[in-house]
C-alpha cells in the first residue's frame, strides 16, 4: 500500500487533513504529516527535512505521494524530493491536486490497494464532485460576453460617461473618483462597457484600477440609497473636471513625476526655420520672437545627456567692425591677409587637437573641413581682386568676400547651404581677428545656460566647462557638429529649440533637460526643485557609472558584454583604460600616418603599436589597418582626386592597391602582436575577394618575417570591418576566412541609405537605427552566431545606452565606442536583460522607420 | 587581503549576515508587506539566527576538543560541510519560500565547495553558481521575474567575469555585490512573476524585492568579510 504526505504550512491543517482522510479510508491507510515548523511554537511555514522524514515515515517500495498547500510548500516537497536518497527519489510523485479533496481521495484509493499512478489520478480528480455539485451556479455567467452590450451586467445604468483622461483612470483620477463616490449614502458600482469588467464598488480603489479604463472608454455608473441622485450627479460632474486633472498636469504626468512638463505642441525642427543663416550676426534681442510667459516649455531635440538650472546667458557673437583705415600697399596687405590665413589654419589644427584630445577624432574632423575655406579660390579671388584691383585693407577685401561667399548660399533654400554659412562667416571671423587685433571672448560673462542660434564647432569647444552648465540652440539636430561635441565634452545640451529661444531675456532662470528635449522657461520653484531633484539623481547614476567601469557588464541575464573603446593612438590608451574599457575593439592607424611628412616605416609603427599595447597592460587590442581615402589625402601619398571619394579608392582598396603599404604595416603589427593581445582588422571590405588578398598579404608578411629570424605568433586574429552592405548581407562567405566581424554602423549607415554623412542636408537619413541597418547587422551576427565568429559594434551606435539594449538583441557581442561613453554604457549593458532585447529587436527589425525604433528602444528604457 | 577564502572568512560572512538581517529585519518585512506577506524578514532572521546558534554549537564543540585553531572554528568537513549546515538549518527555520530557496543555493554551493580547508576565487566562483543554478532549478523562476534571482544570477555571472579576468579577490567579490545590488534595483518596476507576489499582478510594479534585497546583502556583506586575511577571528570563542 502506498504511503501519503501532506505538507502544509500549518500543523494544525495538516493534522486535520490527515484525520478528515483517514475517517473516510480507514485506520490501515499510512499518512504521514510535514506541518508548520519544527520549533517552539510550531510557527507556521514549511520544513523540506520533516517533508523527508514523514516520506520515511510512511515508506513503502509501492511509492509514496505527496500533497501539498502552496508557495514554500510546493519548493520544500521538491527539496525534500532532493534530500532523499536516489534510489527512492523515482516513487515519491510530488501532485498538484487540492489538498484537502485531493487527500480523501487519495486515502480512499490507497486504502483499496490501487498503485501509486492510480492514486495521483484520484487525488488529481479529487474536485470533481464539488464542481459537479457546484456546476448549476458556476454555469451561470459572472461576465457577459464583451461584445454583447445587452448582456451588460448594468443592464441600465444611472450614468453612461466616457474618459477624457489622456493616461485613461490611472491611480490619481481613480482615487477622486472613489473620494466622490464614498461621499455619499450611496452604493455606487462601476463597470468598463463592453469589457466584461465590472461592476465593481466605486469605493474600492483597487477595484476601481481593476477596471483598466482608457481614454475613450465608457464608464457605467450605477448607484442605489437614499443619496444615489447626489452621487451621480457629483460624479457627473467630476468626470465633467477631467477626474480633477487638469489637461496641463496630465501632460506633466506624462513625462514622469511632473518634473518638467512637455509643451503639447510638436516639436519644432530645424528644416524650414525662416532666416537661418542670417543669426550668426543678428543679435538675439533683435528677433521679432517675444519672450516666451514664464513657465513655458519649449521642445527641441536632446542632444548631450543631462539636466541642468540656471541663468539664460545669450552667447553673443561680438560683431567685428573693420576700421575705415587707408590701405596700405596692396602687397603688405596681401601678406597681412596670407599671414592672417595661415594663423587661422594653426589655430584650427590646434583646436582640431585639443578636440580630439577631449572628444575623439570624430570630433577634430570638423575642423579639418573648416581649414579648406582658407584655400578657397571662391574667397581668395575676390579677396585678391579688392586688395590688388580696388586698393582696399585685407580686412575689408576679406569680410566682402567672406559675406558675397555667405549671402549666396544664405539665399538657397537648402539647410546644409546654410549650416555651411554659419561655419564660413565663423572662420571668416576668425581670420579677421588675426587681421584686426585679440579675439573676442565668447564664453558668457557669468555661468549658466549658454543660449545661441546656433553653436559653431568653435564655438561649443571654446565653451567653459566652469561657467556653462548647458547649452541650448534655436537651430540645429541631435547629429550637428555641435551636438556631439557637447555630448563628448560631457555638456547637456538641447538643440532645434526654434526661434522663441532666443526671445528669453537675459538671466531668465531656465531648466534644461538633456534627455527629453525640454526646456521650461522661469520654471516655477516646484519645477526648480524638480529638476534639481532630477539633476542629483542623474550626476548620481553618473558617478555609480564611473565607480563600477572597471567591472564587466554583464547582462541581467548573465551575459557577459565586452566594452570596449575606440582610440587613435598610444596617447589616448591610458584614458581607456581610465574610462573602464574591457579592450580596445578600434584602433585606428591614420593617426601615425596623418600625422607624419613621410611614410612611416616598419620600426616607428611598431613602436606605436607596442606602445598602445603596453598601455593597455594586457587588454586585448583590435589594430585596423590604414583607412584612407581621396577625402583625407596623405601629403606623401599621392591619390588621384576622386568625383566621390566615399565610393572610391579607401580601406583595404587602397590597402591592396598599394600592397607594400599593408605589407609594411603588417608586419609591424605581427611583431607586436607576438608579446601583446592582438588581432587585425581590415577596413571598408566588400567582397571575399579583398579578404583573401588581404589575407595573402598578411601570410607574406608573416614569411617575410619568419625567414628573416624574427619569430611571429602562431595565431593572429583576423576580422573584418562590415561597413559596406554587400559585406552584412554576405557575411555567410565571408565566415569561414574571419574570426570576428565589427560593424562601422556610421559607414553602414550612409552606404545603406545612400546619405553622406558629412551633409548635413542628407545625414539626417544615415540613421544606424534604421530597420534597414538593423536588418544588416541582425544579418551579419546571425551568420557570425551560426559560425561561432563574434560581432561587435564600433559606431557612434555602440555608445548609446538607449540602442544598446536593441544592438545586444540583434546578436551583438562586443561594444566598443569613444572611452568617455563607457561606464554608461556599461551600465546600460547591466539594465538589459537579453530575453526582453531579443523581444525588442524582433519588433525593431519589422519597424518603419528609424524614429519608430527609437520609441521602442524609449519605451524598453522607461519601463 | 587575502586571495583565499579560509573556512573562517565564511563564518565570519555567516555571522556578519546573521547580524545584517537582524539589523534589517525590519526593513525586509516592510518590503514583503508591500507585495507579499509580510514575513520575509521575520523568516529569514529566524534561520540565521539559527544559523548563528549552530556556528555556536560547533565552536564550542572544536573549542571542547582543543582543535579551535586547527579547523578555524568551524565544523570539521571544510567550507562544504559548513555551507551544507547553514543550508540545511534555514531549510528547517525559515519557513517561507526562502527556506527551500537559500537552503539550496547553501546546499549547492557546500556540495560544489567539498572538503577544503579554504577556496581560491574560481572554487567560490564555482560554488557561487551552482548554488544560483540551483535556487533557479528550484524557483523555476527567470530573470525579470521580480525574485531573488534579479540579483543573484547577475551576481554569479559578473564574479566570474571578473574572475576570469585574473581580477583580485577583493575586487571580483565587490563587482559581485555591485552586480547584485543592480540587479534588486531592477526589480523595482518589475511586475512579479513568481511566489505570492504574483498575485498582486501589475499592482506588484513599483515596490522593491525583498528576495532580491536579502540575496543583495548576502553577496554585500561577502563582499565585506570573504577576502579579510584574519583568519583566527571566528576560532576566538
Amino acid at each position: 500500500m502506498i504511503g501519503l504526505v501532506l505538507v502544509s504550512h500549518s500543523a494544525k491543517l495538516a493534522e486535520g487533513v490527515a484525520e478528515l482522510a483517514a475517517q473516510m479510508a480507514g485506520p490501515a491507510v499510512r499518512i504521514a504529516v510535514a506541518g508548520g515548523l519544527d520549533l517552539p511554537g510550531r510557527p507556521l511555514g514549511t520544513d523540506a527535512v520533516l517533508v523527508t522524514k514523514a516520506v520515511d515515515d510512511v515508506w513503502s517500495d509501492d511509492g509514496v505521494l505527496v500533497l501539498m498547500d502552496l508557495g514554500s510548500a510546493v519548493l520544500s516537497a521538491e527539496l525534500a524530493l532532493d534530500l532523499l536518497p536516489e534510489e527512492r527519489r523515482g516513487r515519491v510523485l510530488l501532485t498538484e491536486a487540492p489538498l484537502v479533496e485531493g487527500a480523501v481521495a487519495a486515502a480512499v484509493a490507497a486504502g483499496l490497494g490501487e498503485p501509486l499512478e492510480t492514486v495521483a489520478a484520484e487525488a488529481l480528480g479529487g474536485l470533481a464532485a464539488k464542481a459537479a455539485q457546484l456546476a448549476p451556479a458556476a454555469a451561470r455567467p459572472t461576465t457577459p460576453p464583451p461584445a454583447d452590450e445587452s448582456a451588460e451586467v448594468v443592464p441600465q445604468p444611472d450614468l453612461r460617461l466616457t474618459i477624457p483622461n489622456r493616461l485613461g483612470l490611472h491611480a490619481r483620477p481613480a482615487a477622486a473618483l472613489v473620494r466622490t463616490a464614498a461621499a455619499f449614502d450611496a452604493g455606487v458600482t462601476v463597470a468598463r462597457a463592453g469589457s466584461g469588467r465590472g461592476p465593481v464598488s466605486a469605493r474600492s480603489l483597487n477595484a476601481v484600477a481593476t477596471l483598466g479604463l482608457r481614454q475613450g472608454d465608457e464608464l457605467l455608473v450605477q448607484a442605489s440609497g437614499p443619496q444615489a441622485a447626489e452621487a451621480l450627479a457629483a460624479i457627473r460632474r467630476l468626470a465633467a473636471e477631467r477626474f480633477g486633472e487638469p489637461a496641463e498636469a496630465e501632460s506633466a504626468e506624462a513625462s514622469g513625476g511632473g518634473a518638467l512638463p512637455t509643451a503639447p505642441t510638436a516639436p519644432t525642427t530645424p528644416m524650414g526655420m525662416p532666416g537661418a543663416g542670417a543669426a550668426e550676426t543678428t543679435p538675439p534681442t533683435g528677433t521679432a520672437a517675444p519672450p516666451p510667459a514664464p513657465g513655458s516649455v519649449l521642445q527641441g531635440l536632446p542632444a548631450s545627456p543631462g539636466i541642468a538650472v540656471g541663468a539664460a546667458r545669450h552667447l553673443q557673437a561680438v560683431p567685428i567692425a573693420i576700421p575705415d583705415a587707408p590701405a596700405a600697399d596692396p602687397a603688405v596687405e596681401w601678406a597681412a591677409l596670407t599671414r592672417a590665413l595661415a594663423a587661422t589654419a594653426a589655430d584650427l589644427r590646434r583646436t582640431s587637437e585639443t578636440v580630439a584630445d577631449r572628444a575623439g577624432k570624430d570630433g577634430a574632423a570638423i575642423f579639418a573641413a573648416h581649414e579648406l575655406f582658407l584655400q578657397d579660390e571662391a574667397l581668395l579671388s575676390p579677396a585678391h581682386d579688392g586688395v590688388f584691383c580696388d586698393g582696399t585693407t585685407a580686412a575689408r577685401s576679406w569680410a566682402d568676400a567672406v559675406s558675397a561667399a555667405a549671402a549666396v548660399w544664405d539665399a538657397l533654400d537648402d539647410p546644409y547651404q546654410r549650416a555651411r554659412a554659419a561655419d564660413l562667416r565663423d572662420v571668416g571671423d576668425q581670420v579677421l581677428r588675426h587681421l584686426l587685433g585679440p579675439p573676442s571672448e565668447v564664453a558668457p560673462a557669468a555661468a549658466g545656460i549658454v543660449l545661441a542660434a546656433e553653436l559653431s564647432p568653435a564655438e561649443t569647444a571654446g565653451l567653459d566647462r566652469a561657467l556653462v552648465r548647458a547649452v541650448a540652440c534655436a537651430r540645429g539636430g541631435p547629429t550637428s557638429h555641435a551636438a556631439i561635441l557637447a555630448r563628448s565634452l560631457g555638456i547637456p545640451a538641447v538643440v532645434g529649440l526654434g526661434d522663441a529661444l532666443l526671445g528669453v531675456a537675459e538671466g531668465t532662470m531656465l531648466a534644461l533637460d538633456g534627455e527629453t528635449g525640454a526646456v521650461t522657461v522661469d520654471p516655477s520653484p516646484v519645477a526648480v526643485r524638480a529638476a534639481e531633484d532630477r539633476r542629483a539623481v542623474w550626476a548620481h547614476h553618473e558617478a555609480d557609472a564611473r565607480g563600477r567601469a572597471r567591472e564587466p557588464a554583464v547582462t541581467r541575464d548573465g551575459s557577459v558584454v565586452h566594452v570596449a573603446a575606440n582610440i587613435a593612438g598610444p596617447r589616448d590608451a591610458p584614458a581607456a583604460v581610465a574610462a573602464g574599457a574591457d579592450g580596445v575593439g578600434l584602433l585606428r592607424t591614420e593617426f601615425l600616418f596623418l600625422q607624419a611628412d613621410h611614410l612611416p616605416g616598419e620600426d616607428e609603427q611598431e613602436r606605436a603599436y607596442r606602445a598602445t599595447a603596453e598601455a593597455l597592460a594586457g587588454l586585448p587590442l583590435t589594430v585596423r589597418t590604414l583607412d584612407v581615402g581621396a577625402d583625407k589625402q596623405l601629403p606623401y601619398l599621392t591619390q588621384a582626386p576622386e568625383q566621390n571619394p566615399f565610393l572610391g579608392v579607401r580601406g583595404i582598396r587602397l590597402g591592396l592597391s598599394r600592397p607594400e603599404l599593408l605589407h609594411v604595416q603588417l608586419r609591424a603589427i605581427l611583431r607586436v602582436a607576438r608579446d601583446h593581445p592582438l588581432r587585425i582588422m581590415f577596413p571598408m571590405v566588400a567582397t571575399v575577394d579583398e579578404l583573401l588578398q588581404a589575407r595573402e598579404v598578411l601570410d607574406e608578411a608573416r614569411a617575410s618575417l619568419a625567414s628573416a629570424g624574427v619569430s611571429v605568433p602562431d595565431s593572429v586574429e583576423v576580422g573584418i570591418m562590415v561597413e559596406v552592405p554587400a559585406a552584412a548581407l554576405t557575411a555567410e562567405a565571408f565566415v569561414p576566412h574571419v574570426d570576428f566581424f565589427s560593424l562601422g554602423t556610421n559607414d553602414l549607415a550612409q552606404y545603406t541609405l545612400a546619405a553622406e554623412r558629412g551633409n548635413a542636408a542628407v545625414a539626417a537619413f544615415a540613421d544606424p537605427l534604421h530597420p534597414a541597418v538593423l536588418r544588416l547587422i541582425e544579418h551579419t551576427a546571425r551568420a557570425a552566431a551560426a559560425g561561432g565568429r563574434e560581432t561587435a559594434v564600433c559606431g557612434e551606435v555602440a555608445g548609446d545606452p538607449l540602442a544598446i539594449p536593441l544592438l545586444l538583441g540583434l546578436g551583438v557581442g562586443e561594444l566598443s565606442m569613444a572611452p568617455a561613453r563607457i561606464p554608461a554604457a556599461k551600465q546600460a549593458v547591466r539594465a538589459t536583460s537579453l530575453k526582453s532585447a531579443r523581444r525588442l529587436a524582433d519588433e525593431a527589425l519589422s519597424a518603419e522607420s528609424a524614429a519608430a525604433v527609437r520609441r521602442l528602444c524609449g519605451a524598453l528604457r522607461r519601463d | 587581503m587575502s586571495e583565499t577564502i579560509t573556512q573562517a572568512c565564511v563564518v565570519t560572512w555567516l555571522r556578519t549576515y546573521a547580524d545584517v538581517v537582524a539589523r534589517e529585519r525590519d526593513h525586509l518585512t516592510d518590503l514583503d508587506a508591500a507585495i507579499g506577506d509580510a514575513d520575509h524578514g521575520i523568516n529569514m532572521d529566524r534561520g540565521m539566527q539559527a544559523v548563528a546558534g549552530k556556528l555556536r554549537e560547533a565552536d564550542e564543540a572544536t573549542a571542547d576538543v582543543g582543535a579551535a585553531t586547527a579547523t578555524g572554528g568551524a565544523v570539521p568537513g571544510g567550507v562544504g560541510a559548513l555551507l551544507k549546515t547553514v543550508g540545511m538549518t534555514l531549510v528547517s527555520t525559515v519557513g517561507g519560500a526562502a527556506g527551500p530557496l537559500y537552503g539550496t543555493l547553501f546546499l549547492r554551493m557546500g556540495a560544489a565547495a567539498g572538503d577544503r580547508p579554504e577556496l581560491t576565487l574560481p572554487e567560490w566562483t564555482a560554488a557561487l553558481d551552482a548554488g544560483v543554478k540551483g535556487v533557479q532549478a528550484r524557483g523555476k523562476a527567470e530573470i525579470e521575474d521580480k525574485t531573488m534571482i534579479d540579483a543573484l544570477l547577475p551576481a554569479a555571472e559578473t564574479l566570474r567575469a571578473v574572475a576570469a579576468s585574473g581580477s583580485p579577490l577583493a575586487d571580483a567579490l565587490r563587482a559581485s555585490a555591485n552586480a547584485a545590488e543592480q540587479g534588486m534595483q531592477a526589480t523595482i518596476p518589475l511586475v512579479a512573476r513568481k511566489g505570492r507576489a504574483s498575485y498582486l499582478g501589475e499592482r506588484s510594479a513599483g515596490h522593491q524585492d525583498p528576495g532580491a534585497t536579502s540575496s543583495w546583502l548576502l553577496l554585500k556583506t561577502a563582499a565585506e568579510t570573504l577576502a579579510a586575511d584574519d583568519r583566527s577571528e571566528a576560532g576566538a570563542a
